[in-house]
């Protein structure tokens, strides 16, 4: 039989709305990941036997040594802003191999080592051959809760602000869902009980309905300022640093994170910080070439587990959070795909940290981006597919669907457990008359009724962790006694495969996917 | 009836317990039987919700008997809650509690309340995770007793004679093998040398789980000329677990517990060379060259990756040779050889 043409077209719409409208539907999917090279690797890539064999390299030797003078095993020895390093040994000596033609003519080499509990040291070499000593100065063990955070916002009079240096880190994390983490809107919807255009008392509302839970928030999106009875609910007060959220010398204060107690102990209350008495500095992060005196190296800062404590959580008794707790069950974690080879790979944009300001040309791969990517639609469109398929049955028109979530460390929609994923399925006449499911799902109540702007009812299906009322009222907070009715999310790159039939109609349908 | 407080609720939170609070909530969420609100019997159950732990409707009942309380007679009860919900380590429930006491303070005209409220809160957990709310409700309570009672806040009339805290003061009254786990926890933090050995010995040698946990957490807590001494105690504790327990740990989430236990394995010559060759590709270097160690001690073997070898790529295929190997080459450890 000949089929009747059909159009089809077909993309994804991110976020569902629930309680929150139209506000939700911009609210995208955190934490998705993509299979990345591990950037320890990639610096490692450029193989020393590339040279030609009538240039051996040239080898430099030496001894690091700690506070008290005596050997530092272990340390990293880095000619510093390249791949070539080598590790001291267990009398603190070390040999750095270089390939001649690397090296610049009249041109020191700065030479750096990194350890653990240790400012990051370094000094010049001049291409002399005796051996050379660096030094290693360790850092204060206690943290100061006394400290001055310091705010990361461009400031003429105060040098210290983190943009003025990093102009270009300091733009890529104004736009993330961490500098926002305090005041964005579906945040402040969820707390404060607002809509999308800030109206009151019109959606849920956890400092109005639950006012002891309130500060409970604060562990996470506003992790600086100091807890206790005194910081209940939020500051917003634009003078405030902590309304920034997660800023910058909050992150590059994190010193451990314990996973002991994950999902229960959240926030900065699972983390060691490290703060400096007042007038001295200390910035802990991932680069072990910082030699300026003030910088740690510290591994934990490419590791998942240091965004365990505030993406993983039992909140209200609810395991309202869970991404940290997905990735584990993943093969991504087997692999050692962390959170952030995914949502802190650079791209390529930023070759210079610091520049005009003393940072060097690098590597961008060695670089991290702070945008941290997730919720945003473009980042959601690289790693989910929707392939629609249709054609005529005696039947009817039958579509099938296939959604895949590729190269994503965890479940999808993962975070909030208000974010859903659906897909809505329309057939429509040419004259744009609705043609009849006659078989297959439709989006349950947890889509959100029509009268509330939602879908449910809607041919389609509704990807989604459904928390409800012990009465089975999907439209519940979580700081209500709720029960977890379903969790049919994607599973990283396991396709979900659907098949909707649509009453036969003569003229041409339009299949619309969204 | 059993009344829960102290150390017993901290047991039952930590061994899931809690049928005993199922069956007494109906009783106390709508008050149907002829006897006294057992406040700490409410909070128990709250935290015990609170942290997920309780779910349904005996979950429904504990939050709604939490929420329905309003008597100062329950101060007490509350005050002894956030003492306790401080130690466990959970976010929720020192908060809520905290904020709920915080405002039944501030509503009571009852000085005797606010007083107990003040003398009790403990000041132990100072220095802990969650100290500073109790320190802050702590001054709120003084604060509201001042204003109660018309006189001057009171605070710094528990303070230790010479300073120190209490903890301090009850260490140096007995030997290290008498001293209270809390106690052992918070001399990591203070003492050094010699003694700071001492207590991490007895950490070795004292049972039960939170004693593991405390060791492991010592290896960060304590200076780094120490650190090596701790990791080396923790994995001497670690040698007395049987090889079940062994194999859990090399799955714990803590990279030092798990490094620990690759150097247990190796020193009790145990049979989970299948477990250390997948240790191999752990993510952490620590737990990598460990479980390397271990396996060429305990079969006699090299086979990688080699030393000094940093790219997690040879990492992993180092461990699906080393699993390769010991499939071929049976699980037990290969005896040292007759000289």
């Amino acid at each position: 039989m000949k089929q009747a043409p059909i159009t089809s077209r077909w993309w994804i719409v991110a976020g569902g709305g629930l309680l929150f409208t139209a506000s939700l539907l911009a609210v995208g999917f955190s934490l998705v990941w993509y299979f990345a090279t591990d950037s320890t690797a990639r610096r490692q890539s450029k193989s020393l036997i590339d040279q030609p064999e009538s240039q051996p390299p040239r080898l430099i030797t030496g001894q690091v040594l700690d506070t008290s003078g005596e050997p530092a095993v272990g340390a990293r020895v880095r000619w510093k802003g390249t791949e070539y390093s080598t590790l001291s040994d267990t009398v603190g000596r070390f040999t750095l191999s270089i390939p001649m033609l690397a090296l610049n003519e009249g041109q020191p080499v700065r030479l750096v080592a990194a350890l653990e509990g240790h400012f990051i040291g370094g000094r010049d070499w001049n291409g002399e051959d005796e051996d050379i000593t660096l030094r290693l100065v360790s850092y204060p063990a206690n943290d100061h809760d006394d400290y001055d955070w310091i705010d990361p916002r461009p400031s003429e009079i105060d040098e210290n602000r983190c943009a003025n240096c990093h102009p270009e880190i300091y733009a890529e994390w104004s736009q993330s869902g961490h500098a926002r983490s305090a005041n964005n809107p579906h945040f402040l919807n969820v707390f404060l009980g607002t809509d999308a255009a800030g109206r009151a008392d019109v959606g849920w509302n956890l400092a109005g309905d639950y006012p002891e839970g309130k500060s409970v928030c604060l562990s996470c999106h506003q992790p600086s300022r100091e807890p206790s009875i005194e910081s209940d609910g939020l500051l917003l007060a634009e003078e405030s640093v902590h309304s920034l959220g997660v800023h910058c010398d909050f992150c590059h204060k994190v010193a451990n994170v314990s996973t002991q107690h994950v999902g229960l102990s959240h926030g900065r209350f699972a983390m060691t910080l490290l703060r400096p008495a007042r007038g001295e500095k200390l910035l802990l992060g991932p680069l072990d070439d910082v030699d300026r005196g003030e910088d740690v190296y510290s591994p934990l800062y490419g590791e998942s587990r240091y965004c365990a404590s505030c993406h993983e959580g039992i909140l209200f008794g609810t395991h309202a959070y869970s991404t940290y707790s997905e990735w584990l069950g993943t093969n991504y974690a087997e692999r050692g795909v962390q959170c952030q080879d995914c949502h802190m790979a650079n791209h390529r944009q930023i070759t210079n940290m610091a520049a005009g300001h003393g940072g060097i040309e690098r590597d961008p791969a060695t670089l991290s981006s702070h945008a941290t990517p997730g919720a945003d639609l473009g980042f959601l469109r690289e790693h989910l597919s929707l392939e629609v398929a249709a054609h005529r049955e005696s039947g009817g028109i039958v579509v099938r669907t296939t959604v895949t979530a590729r190269d994503v460390g965890h479940l999808t929609p993962t975070g909030h457990p208000s974010r859903q994923l659906l897909l809505v399925l329309r057939a429509n006449t040419e004259s744009g008359q609705a043609v009849p499911l006659i078989a297959g799902e439709r989006l349950p109540a947890a889509a959100g009724t029509p009268d509330r702007g939602g879908q449910a009812g809607q041919p389609g299906k509704l990807y989604a962790k459904t928390l409800t009322s012990l009465d089975g009222d999907p439209h519940i907070p979580y700081w209500d006694v709720t029960e977890l009715a379903a969790d049919t999310r994607l599973k990283p790159d396991e396709p979900d495969r659907a098949s909707f039939t649509f009453a036969g109609q003569q003229s041409p349908v339009v299949i619309q996917a969204d | 009836m059993r009344k829960l407080s102290g150390s017993s609720a901290i047991a039952l939170l930590h061994s899931s317990a809690w049928v005993f609070i199922v069956f007494a909530l109906p009783a106390l969420a709508y008050g149907q039987r002829q006897r006294a609100v057992n406040y700490d019997e409410i909070v128990d159950a709250f935290i015990a919700y609170d942290v997920g732990e309780l779910r349904g409707e005996a979950g429904a009942r504990a939050y709604a008997a939490f929420q329905a309380i309003n008597s100062d007679d329950a101060i007490p009860a509350l005050t002894r809650g956030v003492n306790r919900a401080a130690s466990i380590n959970n976010s929720c429930p020192i908060i809520v509690l905290s904020s709920k006491l915080q405002g039944m303070l501030q509503r009571t005209q009852n000085v005797d309340m606010v007083a107990h409220a003040f003398d009790n809160l403990d000041t132990d957990t100072e220095g802990k995770v969650y100290g500073s709310y109790v320190k802050s409700l702590k001054q709120f309570a003084d604060q509201r007793y001042a204003a109660l009672t018309g006189g001057k806040p009171r605070l710094g009339r528990t303070t230790l004679r010479g300073g120190g805290t209490a903890s301090q003061l009850r260490r140096s009254q007995k030997p290290v093998e008498q001293w209270a786990y809390e106690d052992l926890v918070e001399a990591l933090g203070q003492e050094k040398d010699a003694e700071l050995i001492r207590v991490l010995e007895e950490l070795r040698e004292r049972r039960g789980a939170q004693y593991t946990s405390a060791l492991t957490d010592a290896v960060q807590i304590v200076p780094e000329d120490m650190k090596a001494v701790a990791r080396g105690l923790l994995a001497q504790r670690l040698i007395r677990m049987t090889d079940e327990t062994l194999r859990a740990k090399l799955e714990h989430p803590d990279a030092e517990v798990r490094a620990a236990t690759a150097r247990a394995i190796g020193y009790k010559e145990s049979p989970l060379l299948a477990e250390l060759a997948a240790a191999i590709r752990d993510r952490d270097p620590r737990v990598a060259q460990q479980a390397r160690a271990s396996l060429m001690k305990l079969t006699g073997q090299d086979i990688g990756p080699p030393e000094g070898t940093e790219s997690y790529a040879e990492w992993y295929a180092a461990s699906k040779r080393w699993e390769q190997w010991v499939a071929a080459h049976g699980k037990t450890p290969v005896p040292p050889e007759s000289p």
